[in-house]
């Protein structure tokens, strides 16, 4: 077993690095990321899985898996130049990528390799605010969410299960924090720009308060998703980490418009 | 099946650093390279971003090229463009 789990959920706006920047960590951005950094560093992980969605970073439609998983001991990013986010060198845990990797394909899931890796902001984000001394090895798997066709919710809600038996069983003694990276309504660049979907955003965040995380899945078909906006298919990591966890309420959740902000605690 | 070279196009302008420069130079000449075709070609020539989206074109993609300022495309005209293509939820 490993010592502790900690699942934690945050979106990835490119801009929110600048804009925490420029107004301050009290600014209301700064505080919904700060309450996660203060109960990840609680938990005092040494090692953080990422579920994330390349952004058309690593990932083309000449080679485009639906699993992917890093095996590789460093990256450096964010690769999206235009972008106002810092750059950093993250350590990896190469081990534990290729443990998953097989541990993944034994169990049914046929997961890509990658041993290499450039990091876009999807993935750095997250890591920008909640690790920003870069001082815990990465995890990084990618769900494909943004270029249809998706993964079937359910199928990523299993994955997530396969997640949890692997930390259970191939990560004893470790601390692991898993975190889902995306929103679960937003458009980017399509004709619904900027799209806010509140009824599916309070079917998410309503799953959640109640602890009833398995039932996003049978909703989140992929026309549901892509309704909340184009990149809607980012659910699936919050959905993979719903599997990851099991059905339980966070123990801090702060719904904020597209997205929201969630930490289920070590138990 | 074409949309992937439309997709490809816009892709390649964050790999390939010369591509916008020379999309800017010689539009056509550049864009009868990338086995388009004359729709697709005359959707790019135009800034059509609506169009593109129509033929297949990923909104993720299509921004780049606004973000490059080529075919008239700004982030405004960007927008302006877009929201008249209806949204395909697949």
């Amino acid at each position: 077993m490993a010592e502790a789990v900690i699942g934690i959920g945050v979106p990835h706006g490119p801009m929110y690095p600048q804009l925490v920047a420029e107004q301050g960590p009290e600014s209301a951005l700064g505080r919904r990321y700060g309450a996660v950094r203060e109960r990840l560093e609680a938990a005092a992980p040494d090692l953080v899985v990422v579920l994330t969605a390349d952004h058309f970073v690593n990932f083309f439609f000449d080679n485009l898996p639906t699993f992917a998983v890093g095996i590789l001991d460093h990256a450096h990013g964010p690769h999206e130049r235009h972008m106002r986010i810092p750059r950093y060198d993250v350590e990896m845990d190469e081990a534990a990528g290729a443990a998953f990797h097989s541990f993944g394909i034994d169990q049914g899931f046929d997961l890509a390799a990658c041993h290499e890796l450039r990091i876009d902001h999807a993935l750095m984000v997250p890591l920008h605010f909640l690790t920003p001394r870069m001082d815990v090895p990465v995890l990084p798997v990618y769900i494909r969410g943004l270029q249809p066709p998706l993964p079937r919710a359910e199928r990523v809600l299993a994955f997530g299960g396969m997640l949890r038996r692997f930390i259970d069983e191939r990560l004893a003694g470790r601390r692991v924090a898993v975190v889902a990276s995306g929103s679960f309504s937003l458009e980017v660049g399509g004709p619904r720009i900027p799209w806010l979907d509140p009824e599916w955003c309070g079917v998410v965040n309503g799953a959640m308060q109640t602890g009833a995380l398995a039932s996003v899945a049978p909703q989140a078909s992929t026309e549901r998703m892509l309704q909340a906006g184009n990149v809607g298919g980012e659910l699936l990591n919050w959905i993979a980490l719903f599997g990851m966890l099991g059905d339980r309420p966070p123990d801090h959740l702060e719904p904020d418009g597209g997205h929201s902000f969630a930490v289920w605690e070590p138990r | 099946m074409t949309a992937y070279r439309i997709n490809r196009l816009c892709w390649g302008l964050d790999e390939d650093e010369d591509l916008a420069e020379r999309l800017l130079a010689d539009p056509a000449g550049e864009l009868a390279r990338w086995g388009l075709t004359a729709e697709e070609r005359a959707a790019f020539v135009a800034g059509d971003v609506a169009a593109l989206y129509r033929l297949g074109g990923h909104p993720f993609l299509l921004q780049y090229l606004s973000r490059h300022g080529l075919f008239g495309l700004n982030r405004d005209v960007y927008q302006q463009r877009i929201k008249t293509a209806a949204p395909q939820l697949q």
